[in-house]
């Protein structure tokens, strides 16, 4: 009978069905599937001698945890105006140094994407099999010992510049509220280095390793906007290029202007109805493995 | 020996000396014989008879004579009914019984007794006597005996068909089982099973006998001796199918064991017969529909319908669960308008609603049931997904279908290219027609993520989505799309070497910049909107950058010129041409400057310059491409500078330089029409003589009959008919009949009788004696002629000969 009841339905809800099927946007399962494009540079540089610059490692299989969210057309406007108000906050600086952001929550083609709250830096994994069980391990981990029902992500007031580890982009990042940080995301972070020690075959690689101590849940935030070709990376930059011997000095200097740029945003405090706004809630982290994205549900309150 | 018998049967002489002799020499069976001969000639049974017992009974043990006694008895009834001469047949058994008793060893008087028992059609005797038989006879004997019970019971006893009918009805088989429950396990005959058990210990071909037992539907015995041979034992039938045992085993576990007995032995079935499945489901549904059980067979058959991947097996069960439920509802139906009693009446109107809605959605589901069989066949086949997607009219629908789609396809397995690209397309146009502009955008952003193999899967996205931004009146966001997708790298030849020897390793993304496909239509999209001179060197640069990657067709370039002609860069343009004539060869460079050349005639370049250009133009010829209106439109050049035999001479430069017959053809009309236009009719004289002699004589015949009116026009009519002459004997009159109308209108009104019979003769002459045309027989069906070499004469010192070719319509060139 509720076989029967599943092909039939009333015409409200049809309409229902309808405005459902459509309104939310792509389904979620084909943004998980596909959600890393074929990094097909890489095919550039394994073909020439030169592997400098390689965004990838070969013989490796990377990942990394994160919350995910997809902000509705009023986030996307109440982002894009945040970003506005910091751009010109930051051109007080100079505006020669005054970074140029560009919104994360739409592509360069226009197309809406989703923004996240990483809980961890890259981490790579020594073998397929280990990264299958690190996700096996996270879902069980998670649906276990994160207490169930929802998790509200709020945002502190304010706002930060972060850079990259390679320091050559900067983000312009919603700070995640400090009460979150502490009850949650500290938690989500020991779920998942739980995980990794369960997992792990060998010790972590430096670089990894290193990833790793840069990244603290402290400093948990959502990136909103990107800056690839600022003056400050490249003035670094260059620096480094120059004279390799004063590249303590010239980090000084590019945290410096770092710091300088969080100073001006701190004083521009963004309104509680805002952030109210920006609020979401989660019920599952994610993790990338391979092209997917890999789905780690918390326990239902039910 | 009675007084009685005596009179009655010793009638003459003959009987009363066989008698007498019978007195004195009794113990003689060669008197008895001749005796017995004796009375078969008098034709009376009785006194026949009456000898033989007396014999029989002389000689007890005589197995022979007993034998022979008995045959004769037996032939006596043979035909006979044996319920209307009952008496009869019992005498005779009754003597069998005695001779039995007497010669209990002979399997031959058995065998006998046993047929005649048989033919009575008495199961008892039968059976009794089969048993007296095998108790007496000799081991080696036995099989003697049983064959002939076995082809009783199975000729007389046993019908193969009675199994088969008893399964087929199933509107009997719901009507019974679910309204009307009575016995319907059917007449065992086990009479017949009784014996062939026994029967299947001895038998060599046990294949046979058990197929025998499995006839007398005795469920209990046939389950036993089943399990026994077939199930617990090695068994491989010769004649039958393993396959038709197990549903007769199946068949009597049904009728005589328990539900788990059976369904184990279902389930062992199904595995040990894959491709009979959708039979035993059947065969399993029925079961339940005869316990009374609706509910499992139903769910049965919808479980089975939702697994099977065969064609075949979906039909079946689809067919057979509609029956059943249409069944079902005719015999519900009946049942309720019998049955009025409240509770049992409401039960059956909610069963009936049920199956009726359920034999709804069968009904009217078909096509997605079977969609959903293709899918399990074949869950990459972008097609079926397709298909699906129309089976449903609201978008919400179509969206899960897609979803379905797109996250169930592996897309390194599907085998159409471009056809999983398409299917994220026609997403994204559902969400495009439904104004959600930015779930379509999401949706091309996702598409564009999957590493397909084929190219034609990303051109596909990329150009719907640039369409789609195009429809929204965003053209500069379409350029943009483009602009990222054509993006070169800075290895662009060694990431397509990677693409190419890569093993679709590499994915189609690495080489989207050398689509064809989006550079034309990134192209049209930048010249549609170049305003600025920005625009304009973008999309020069779009072109050059095309060019550069060696993916410029002749359109493009063609295309190239024309924009920057539009842009009044003519110096530009040319030169685009010039690059477009040295990189593509024989018959697009020829359509390359045909165009060039007209444009520049257009432009009214220097002479000089259309010279140089003309003198380039015109050595495409020599790539074997025909190009006749090159040298027309040459000749019109020079015709336009006042050059009248220049004009002249290029054409015939291009009737001797062309290749084709065509070509020629219409060379040597411009160049002779012209020449007597320009030059005057006199100088047409040379020219039509080169003329005739080069072309092949079907063709020249034509230009021979226009020189013969052309020296008619200027009045020499000796030249006249020697052209005619000349003109006639190129092929037979009857082909030729232009030239011999006009030469007999032109001896008409310039000649006499003489000149008019000469032409009548040789018109006869040549009519017998080009009987035999080899142009004629070449081009019958089916003919092949031969054909002009294209290569020069491998000795320099040779002058050329020139050639006659025959135009044949079907002439093959064979380049071996």
């Amino acid at each position: 009978m509720n076989h029967l009841k599943d092909l039939y339905c009333s015409e409200e809800e049809d309409d229902e069905q309808l405005d459902e099927g459509l309104s939310a946007g792509l389904p979620s399962e084909i943004l998980d599937k596909y959600c890393i494009s074929p990094n097909v540079e890489k095919y550039e540089y394994a073909l020439g001698s030169d592997m400098r610059g390689a965004n990838f490692a070969i013989g490796k299989w990377s990942s990394f945890v994160f919350i995910e969210t997809r902000p509705s057309r009023r986030q996307q406007s109440l982002l894009d105006a945040i970003l506005h108000k910091a751009s010109a906050r930051l051109g007080h600086t100079s505006t020669m140094l005054a970074p140029v952001f560009n919104p994360l929550h739409v592509s360069e083609l226009g197309s809406p994407l989703p923004l996240h709250v990483s809980l961890t830096a890259n981490l790579d994994f020594g073998s397929a099999r280990e990264l299958d069980t690190f996700a096996k391990m996270l879902q069980i981990e998670v649906l276990q010992n994160f207490p169930a029902g929802p998790l509200d992500i709020t945002f502190a007031p304010r706002l930060r510049v972060y850079d990259n580890i390679e320091h050559s982009s900067l983000f312009l990042a919603l700070e995640v509220a400090a009460h979150v940080k502490s009850r949650s995301i500290s938690r989500l972070c020991t779920l998942i280095t739980e995980s990794l020690d369960f997992c792990r075959s060998h010790e972590p690689s430096q670089r990894d390793a290193a990833r790793s101590s840069a990244w603290s849940f402290e400093n948990a935030h959502m990136s909103i906007a990107r800056c690839d070709n600022s003056a400050i990376t490249r003035k670094y930059a260059h620096q480094c290029h120059l004279s390799p011997a004063f590249s303590a000095a010239a980090l000084r200097s590019y945290r410096q202007e770092l710091a300088n740029l969080n100073q001006l945003l701190e004083s521009m405090p963004l309104e509680s109805e805002l952030l109210d706004e920006l609020k979401f809630q989660c019920s599952g982290i994610k993790l990338t493995k391979e092209r997917a994205n890999v789905w780690a549900p918390f326990a239902s309150l039910g | 020996m009675d007084t009685g018998s005596v009179t009655r049967f010793v009638t003459s002489k003959e009987d009363i000396a066989y008698e007498y002799e019978l007195q004195s020499d009794g113990d003689n069976l060669v008197v008895w014989r001749r005796y017995l001969e004796h009375k078969k000639t008098q034709e009376n049974d009785s006194a026949l008879a009456w000898v033989y017992e007396r014999c029989c009974f002389q000689f007890p043990g005589s197995t022979e004579m007993w034998l022979e006694y008995m045959m004769w008895r037996v032939s006596l009834l043979s035909g006979a009914n044996s319920v209307l001469y009952a008496e009869e047949f019992e005498k005779c058994n009754q003597l069998f019984e005695k001779a039995m008793y007497l010669c209990y060893q002979s399997v031959e008087l058995w065998e006998l007794y046993l047929r005649h028992v048989v033919e009575q059609r008495n199961l008892h005797l039968i059976r009794v006597l089969l048993n007296k038989a095998l108790r007496h006879l000799h081991m080696e004997y036995h099989i003697r005996v049983w064959d002939i019970v076995i082809e009783f019971i199975e000729n007389a006893v046993l019908d193969p068909q009675v199994a088969l009918e008893a399964e087929e009805d199933i509107d009997a088989l719901v009507n019974e089982s679910l309204f009307n429950p009575m016995d319907q396990s059917g007449v065992a005959d086990v009479w017949s099973s009784h014996i062939l058990s026994r029967y299947i210990q001895v038998a060599e071909d046990l294949e046979h006998a058990l197929y025998l037992l499995g006839l007398t539907q005795d469920h209990p015995e046939i389950a036993k001796a089943y399990r026994k041979y077939i199930i617990d034992m090695p068994f491989s039938p010769a004649v039958h199918t393993a396959y038709e045992f197990h549903c007769t085993y199946l068949r009597s576990l049904e009728k005589s064991s328990s539900h788990s007995e059976y369904t184990q032995a279902m389930a062992q079935c199904m595995e040990m017969f894959p491709e009979q499945k959708s039979s035993l489901i059947i065969q399993l549904a029925k079961y339940y529909i005869g316990k009374a059980d609706l509910f499992t067979a139903r769910s049965t058959l919808l479980d089975a319908l939702a697994s099977t991947v065969t064609s075949k097996s979906f039909s079946e069960i689809y067919d057979f669960l509609v029956k059943l439920l249409e069944a079902f509802a005719s015999s519900s139906i009946q049942q309720a308008q019998k049955n009025t009693e409240s509770e049992n009446h409401q039960q059956l109107e909610s069963d009936l609603a049920y199956n009726m809605d359920l034999l709804e959605y069968l009904l009217e589901s078909h096509s997605l049931l079977l969609n959903d069989l293709k899918l399990r066949q074949n869950v990459n086949d972008v097609g079926t997904w397709l298909e699906r997607a129309d089976l449903f009219s609201s978008p919400a629908e179509k969206v899960n279908v897609y979803t379905d789609a797109i996250t169930k396809i592996d897309h390194l397995k599907t085998t159409i290219p471009g056809s999983f690209g398409q299917l994220w397309c026609c997403l994204a146009q559902l969400y495009t027609t439904s104004g959600k502009l930015d779930a379509a955008r999401e949706t091309y952003d996702r598409g564009l993520r999957v590493p397909y193999k084929s190219l034609s899967d990303l051109e596909n996205i990329w150009c719907a989505w640039a369409e789609m931004e195009l429809e929204c009146g965003r053209i500069q966001a379409s350029i943009k799309l483009l602009r990222e997708a054509l993006k070169v790298p800075k290895s662009a030849g060694l990431v397509v070497d990677a693409y190419n020897t890569g093993n679709s390793s590499v994915p189609a993304k690495a080489i989207t910049f050398i689509s064809q496909r989006l550079w034309t239509l990134y192209i049209d999209l930048l010249e549609s909107t170049c305003e600025s001179p920005a625009g304009i060197e973008e999309t020069v640069r779009a072109y050059e950058q095309l060019i550069a990657l060696k993916l410029a067709t002749p359109l493009n370039f063609i295309n190239y010129s024309h924009f920057l002609q539009e842009q009044g860069q003519w110096d530009e343009s040319f030169k685009i041409y010039e690059r477009a004539i040295t990189i593509f060869p024989g018959q697009a460079r020829f359509d390359i400057w045909s165009l060039y050349l007209q444009q520049s005639l257009d432009r009214k370049r220097p002479a000089e310059t259309m010279r140089d250009l003309f003198e380039q133009a015109l050595k495409v010829v020599e790539e074997d491409v025909d190009c006749p209106s090159l040298f027309i439109l040459c000749s019109d050049f020079e015709h336009s500078c006042g050059l009248e035999k220049r004009s002249i001479d290029v054409l015939l430069r291009g009737c001797r330089e062309c290749k084709s017959l065509s070509a020629k053809v219409a060379l040597w009309k411009a160049c002779l029409s012209f020449s007597k236009e320009r030059l005057g009719a006199e100088s047409s004289r040379p020219l039509y003589e080169e003329c005739i002699k080069t072309l092949p004589n079907s063709r020249a015949t034509s230009f021979a009959l226009e020189f013969a009116e052309t020296e008619a026009i200027l009045g020499d009519y000796d030249r006249v008919r020697a052209i005619l002459r000349f003109g006639a004997g190129l092929i037979h009159p009857d082909r030729n009949a232009q030239l011999w109308n006009y030469w007999s209108e032109f001896e008409l009104k310039h000649g006499d009788k003489s000149t008019y019979k000469e032409m009548l003769k040789m018109k006869r002459e040549l009519a017998s004696t080009m009987k035999v045309s080899t142009e004629a027989v070449s081009q019958k069906d089916g003919n092949i002629a031969f054909v002009a070499s294209n290569t020069e004469p491998k000795n320099p010192g040779t002058p050329p000969v020139t050639t006659e070719i025959a135009e044949n319509p079907e002439e093959i060139v064979l380049d071996i």
